[in-house]
């Protein structure tokens, strides 16, 4: 019984991810802003990371990383890396989060994509001697950033909703189980 | 609950994850290395959706341009027809030159440099996944034959290099990308120079860098046209890349720099063509 909670669970979390990845790729590429795209990896990471802990977290934000990995030219594992930590790092603030509150999410994902914006920039454009970090900042990450987290607000209530579904079943189950 | 599921600690997933990033990364750098059997998963699991959403997406920007008025298709149509006159007209030119420098290329025994390629037509299926970078994904692979260093062109223009290759797509990157140089040369001069991909030029002003012009003469204006270098060891010869938008003298004295404005239009980049050839260098 144990197996068969857990499969379904890598089952219903690899689709949320294979979701979101068309979702960014395919139909938010065709809705850019300001000449950007919201991150919508970023906040899935960042979301299971602080709703389920560090483990899921590290897991999801690897998962994504790859993922990303596999459909860019750059080193291999870099962006599974940089997932990895940021949904680890998500995951520490678990603790801090109550229910319907919706400034906190907001405020990890709008971190969490700053986070990345800057690694990005550090790990392939600095090395690169590309110094102005400010017209970097002002026209890719800010607008990056505020786009993301207006695409977080619906999308939460989604992921939010899933997970407590999810939960719940899971704990019926269990409890049928013993009873 | 949490405990039970599985006993694994959650720093030791951690530390193994990343052990495993890391490796991919070293991997990676050493041999070139992008993904591998996972390229399997990307062929049979995301390509078909994303071209299915493609075409979704397509068919729905179809409809919208199909909401022009009545007036407005018979300005566009008169307009056409202007257009395909002058162009029939100077097609006859051109084809009466170009019979003239066939001939002479015979006299001269010349091969054919600018030969046409054989090209295969592909959809832009997927956008790269970050702001930073400037890469696409279309929907043929290596069953079409398409291999990693060929050129990609749109609109008559050079669009980009195949970077990564799967079954059934390939990734490419475009040349407005910041990561990208090519080695380049003005077409009236014949001056060699290296156009470089620059997200910051290209955000403020759609245009990218040109740099290393040697031009003592001062023969190369705002203008000249920048295509592919006969030099170049992965872009074949005399693919048009853009126009010069302005040069100026570097610090050096002995190089020139400057913006050139590339003829693809990379924000409404749906359709491409693949050069079936990739350049042979001897390397």
């Amino acid at each position: 019984m144990e197996m068969r909670i857990i499969i379904r669970r890598v089952i219903i979390i690899a689709l949320t991810i294979f979701a979101c990845f068309l979702l960014q790729t395919s139909v938010f590429s065709r809705m850019e802003i300001a000449g950007v795209v919201p991150n919508v990896l970023i906040i899935i990471t960042s979301g299971f990371g602080f709703l389920k802990g560090r483990r899921l977290g590290g897991v999801v934000g690897f998962s994504c990383g790859i993922l990303l990995d596999l459909f860019n030219s750059s080193l291999f594992g870099l962006y599974g890396l940089l997932f990895l930590l940021i949904g680890y790092l998500n995951g520490l603030f678990r603790k801090l989060f109550f229910g319907d509150d919706m400034k906190l999410p907001l405020l990890f994902v709008g971190i969490s994509d700053l986070l990345y914006g800057l690694f990005v920039y550090v790990s392939m454009f600095l090395r690169r001697s590309r110094m102005d970090i400010g017209f970097y900042f002002m026209n890719i990450m800010m607008p990056e950033m505020v786009y993301t987290i207006c695409v977080t607000i619906p999308l939460y209530f989604c992921l939010e909703y899933m997970i407590r579904k999810m939960d719940e079943t899971d704990s019926k189950r269990g409890n049928r189980k013993i009873g | 609950m949490r405990g039970s599921r599985s006993g694994i600690p959650s720093k030791f997933i951690l530390i193994i994850l990343g052990i495993i990033c890391v490796v991919f990364l070293f991997v990676s750098y050493a041999t070139g290395f992008s993904g591998g059997p996972l390229q399997i998963v990307a062929d049979y699991v995301f390509v078909p959706m994303q071209r299915g959403i493609d075409l979704i997406g397509s068919s729905v920007s179809v409809s919208s341009a199909d909401a022009k008025t009545k007036q407005e298709l018979i300005a566009e149509n008169a307009e056409l027809q202007a257009e395909v006159e002058r162009l029939t007209n100077q097609l006859t030119k051109t084809q009466l030159q170009q019979s003239e420098l066939e001939e002479l290329q015979e006299l001269f025994a010349l091969s054919q440099t600018y030969s046409e390629y054989e090209t295969t037509g592909a959809h832009v299926i997927a956008r790269g996944t970050s702001n930073w970078f400037n890469t696409f994904t279309i929907d043929k692979g290596s069953k079409d034959g398409i291999k990693v260093n060929m050129n990609v062109i749109a609109g008559g223009g050079l669009a980009g290099i195949v970077t990564d290759v799967g079954s059934n797509y390939a990734v490419v990157r475009a040349i407005i990308d910041d990561t990208n140089n090519v080695s380049a040369m003005v077409l009236s001069t014949e001056d060699q120079c290296i156009i470089s991909g620059n997200l910051q030029t290209m955000t403020e002003k759609n245009m990218i860098t040109l740099s290393k012009l040697e031009d003592p003469e001062g023969n190369v204006v705002a203008g000249d046209s920048v295509v592919t270098s006969n030099i170049s060891n992965k872009y074949l010869q005399g693919i048009l890349i853009g126009y010069i938008d302005q040069i100026e003298e570097d610090e050096n004295g002995l190089t020139k720099s400057g913006t050139i404005t590339p003829v693809v239009d990379f924000r409404h980049l749906t359709d491409v063509l693949v050069i079936l050839q990739v350049k042979e260098t001897g390397e």
